[in-house]
């Protein structure tokens, strides 16, 4: 488990630099649009195109990943025929917890969720986000009661965003 | 014929609960954050979550001690 103290930087360069196709959703996309929630993972959604998940099977191969919460010693193979049978992946890795997602309820696929999209420019990369209100709408899909006040703090946002007049996007 | 879509457009009811929760938020930490870029709040919430992992740790050990 990494100990970094820029742990989100390390996972988007990671998979920016291979040239991963995804978009930030959960806790890191509401971290960036302005929440002040701590969140433990990236959660993003991944294009289920075969390049792309081999570039996903590329960003990761060396970072020892595995099945969050599994038995240790189960005949896990990151390769491209165990994404392309499965489609959501919560794993370990050297570098924190990934969690790969195929398809979000409400938000669908990568090519679905792509025009409820912005791309952010951070650590020097440009990485697709989820709007606010999209990624409000896909906390309400999921219908997690744990969610309740992320979704309070993540309206309270909107409306500070309306009220302030801050640039969203910036 | 083409399957009729199944999809459900999203309403934006104003769910009791979600206002109840919302009386707790702490407006000034957001007000806070969105004067930060994107960068400086990602990088923020990384240290913040090593603070938090550190802290763990402490208690961890000192529970053993």
């Amino acid at each position: 488990m990494s100990d970094s103290n820029d742990i989100f930087r390390e996972q988007l360069e990671i998979l920016c630099r291979a040239g991963v196709e995804f978009i930030v959703i959960g806790g890191v996309a509401a971290l960036a649009h302005g929440a002040a929630r701590v969140t433990y993972d990236l959660d993003i959604v991944y294009g289920r195109s075969r390049d792309n998940i081999d570039r996903l099977i590329d960003a990761l191969k060396n970072l020892e990943p595995y099945l969050r919460g599994a038995p240790p010693g189960l005949p896990f193979r990151w390769d491209a025929s165990t994404i392309e049978h499965g489609l959501n992946f919560t794993l370990t890795t050297t570098k924190g917890p990934f969690d790969l997602l195929g398809e979000v309820a409400a938000g669908g696929t990568f090519d679905e969720l792509v025009p409820f999209s912005t791309w952010k420019e951070v650590y020097g990369f440009r990485c697709r986000c989820v709007t606010l209100p999209k990624l409000i709408e896909l906390k309400v899909a999921a219908g997690r009661p744990k969610d309740f006040e992320a979704i309070a703090e993540l309206e309270a946002l909107m409306e500070e965003i309306e009220r302030g007049g801050y640039a969203p996007e910036a | 014929m083409a399957e009729e879509s199944q999809h459900v457009p999203f309403t934006w009811a104003p769910s009791p609960v979600i206002e109840t929760y919302k009386k707790d938020v702490d407006r000034t930490l957001l007000r806070e954050n969105l004067k930060l870029t994107v960068e400086e709040r990602l990088t923020r919430g990384s240290r913040y979550l090593a603070s938090v992992k550190a802290l763990r740790r402490s208690v961890g050990r000192t529970s053993d001690e």
